[in-house]
Parts: structure tokens; C-alpha cells; sequence
């Protein structure tokens, strides 16, 4: 069923249960610190993420994705301080990635007053401000992933996108 | 030392100037100088700040050793590969919607579109004209698709022979 023009609605019970099995099947013999994340409890996941600059130098990234209204809905995704593993507007601007001019994505420190907003149609906050979006780029539940979040914004962590850390 | 651990150590001897700093100043105090609070605050916050950096960096040490430990295992994998295959390489094609991938060997002189074609065959999932092929780092790779595996390799373009198949986003 398309979630195409509807509201986010929170299933928590469901959302563990798909995240659990998506998890399972994303790691596949590996373990969760063979692939350097965290798992902080049964509804969070916690992904250290690298950007590279185009002089080549690597900047630290901690993404939080949140499941409790996975699958139906993507994960809730923010970019968040490693230290607090929270995200408080202006004072933790700079744990955001400033990567302008992609196409499919683009991050905003404070999106209309909305706080932190991962623009793409792979993230929860996208559809919660009611961003617009092609029909057929919504989030297909019963067929898409986490995986494939992260895997969107790896893209644009890259040369010529990335630039550096956001600001307040 | 690798860079985690050089990290770790820088930060632990700021922690050690910073502790170093609060002995002196509270000594001063001590003396009957004038009550410096604002600098004993100081060097406290820098102690709680430097703790939390080491905290950060032994997380980013212990996820250096792990993939360290990733690339020796793959490093093994590869040798004895090539020793059983030496005119195939191995590919592997990670579809991130299903979850589902394939691994296979395959001629140095297969084109990556044709890689991508046989991966999806074995995936059973249809190419779609608008999913995209990347390197798990996020590399789009719609320009090299008519490269052959030697060439990806040879021009350094991927580190291994490991390819996500990834659809459209909207948003921006």
C-alpha cells in the first residue's frame, strides 16, 4: 500500500519486529561491531559515517536512524553529536554535513523551523514536513530498507558534494 | 601506532595538561591568592571535555581494529581466490532494497555492465532503467560501466570488486 499524500503513523511493535529482521538480514554473518555500528536499543540504530572533502580529507559523521514507524514508514534519520548522540539545533550544527547541490538530497541544520532534516524520500522527517516528491520515488515499504537510506546518503558524502560541516 | 591509537594519546596528554593546570590553580587557592573559581570551572569543563574525547576515540579505535581485521580477512580471501580462479575475478552485487546478493566469478575483461546484468539474472530481480550501480562508499559508478573489471581495478576507481545496486530518491 503507497503511503503517497497520507500522515506518518507511529507502530512501534511493528517497527521493532521489521528492524530486528532487516538488521538480521542486512548484517548476514557478520556481526554488529564487524560492521562498526550500534544498536543502543531495540528501536535505534547508530552508524558512523565518513565524508571526504575533495582535497581528500575524512570528516566524522554519527547517523541516528529510528524505527517506530518502520517499515511502512522509512527510519527516522538524523545526523547527531557523538558525544551526546543527540542533536540540539544551532549548538550541534556542525555534526551536519554540508553537502550542496545533489539532485536527490540535501541536508538542513533547521529545516523551516523544523529542526534537522535529511532531505531525501528514504527518511522519515521528509514526509513529517511534507516535502513534495514524485509518486513513484515514495517510500515503498514492503520492498525497501534501511539499507538503502544509508546507502543514498553515502552518495553525497563524496566529492564534489561534500564540502565540509555545516554551521549555526 | 596506528592513527586511532595516535589520536587516543593526543587527547589523553591534553587531559593530563588539563588536570596539571587544576592542580596548579587550586594550589594557588590554596595560598590565599584570590579565589580563581572561573578558572577552576575552566579547567574542569576541559577535563570533562577531553574524557568525552577519549570516550569518542577509543569507539573510533576499536572501529579501526575491526576493520583492520576486515581487509586481513578479505586480503586471505583474495590470495586464495587468485590462486583458484587466476584469470576470474570475484564480484559481488548487494541489491540494498532486498537485501539479497550474489557473489560470482567472472573473465578480468568482463565489462561492469555486463557484471551488473548477470548479478541481477541471479538475483531475479529485473533491472530497472532507473537504479544505479555504486561502491559501497557511495561512488556512483553510471561513468564506468562500460569498464572492464581489470580497468576498474587498474585505474583504481574501486577498492574491491563490491557493488551496491541502488534505486532512485526524490527530495533536495
Amino acid at each position: 500500500m503507497s503511503i503517497f499524500g497520507q500522515a506518518p503513523v507511529q507502530n512501534v511493535a511493528q517497527g521493532r519486529q521489521a528492524f530486528a529482521d532487516h538488521l538480521k538480514r542486512a548484517l548476514g554473518n557478520r556481526t554488529l561491531d564487524d560492521v562498526g555500528w550500534a544498536k543502543p536499543d531495540d528501536l535505534t540504530l547508530l552508524v558512523p559515517l565518513f565524508a571526504t572533502r575533495s582535497e581528500g580529507n575524512k570528516d566524522a559523521y554519527l547517523l541516528r536512524l529510528c524505527f517506530d514507524h518502520y517499515p511502512v514508514w522509512p527510519p527516522s534519520t538524523q545526523f547527531v553529536n557523538p558525544l551526546t548522540l543527540d542533536y540540539r539545533l544551532t549548538e550541534d550544527a556542525r555534526w551536519v554535513p554540508q553537502a550542496p547541490g545533489h539532485q536527490e538530497i540535501a541536508f538542513h541544520t533547521n529545516y523551516n523551523g523544523s529542526g534537522q532534516v535529511v532531505c531525501c524520500s528514504l527518511t522519515l522527517e521528509f514526509y513529517k514536513v511534507n516535502h513534495s516528491v514524485e509518486k513513484d520515488l515514495v517510500w515503498q515499504g514492503d520492498k525497501q530498507t534501511f539499507v538503502a537510506t544509508i546507502a543514498a546518503i553515502k552518495r553525497v558524502l563524496l566529492p564534489p558534494y561534500y564540502v565540509g560541516r555545516s554551521s549555526a | 601506532l596506528t592513527f586511532g591509537q595516535r589520536y587516543v594519546d593526543m587527547v589523553c596528554g591534553c587531559n593530563f595538561a588539563a588536570r596539571g593546570e587544576l592542580h596548579m590553580v587550586r594550589k594557588e587557592e590554596g595560598r590565599g591568592a584570590e579565589s580563581p573559581r572561573g578558572e577552576i570551572e575552566m579547567a574542569e569543563s576541559e577535563i570533562q571535555r577531553a574524557e568525552a574525547e577519549i570516550k569518542a576515540a577509543e569507539g573510533e579505535l576499536h572501529h579501526a581494529e575491526a576493520d583492520l581485521k576486515h581487509a586481513e580477512e578479505d586480503l586471505d580471501r583474495a590470495k586464495e581466490d587468485e590462486h583458484r580462479h587466476p584469470h576470474e575475478a570475484l564480484v559481488e552485487f548487494e541489491d540494498v532494497n532486498s537485501l539479497e546478493s550474489v557473489d560470482f566469478h567472472t573473465p578480468w575483461q568482463t565489462k561492469l555492465n555486463a557484471a551488473w546484468t548477470e548479478a541481477a539474472r541471479l538475483l531475479e530481480e529485473p533491472r530497472r532503467t532507473t537504479d544505479r550501480l555504486q561502491t559501497p562508499e557511495g561512488k556512483d559508478l553510471t561513468p564506468d560501466l562500460d569498464l572492464t573489471l581489470r580497468d576498474l581495478e587498474e585505474r583504481k576507481i574501486v577498492t574491491a570488486l563490491k557493488f551496491q545496486i541502488v534505486g532512485p530518491t526524490g527530495g533536495a
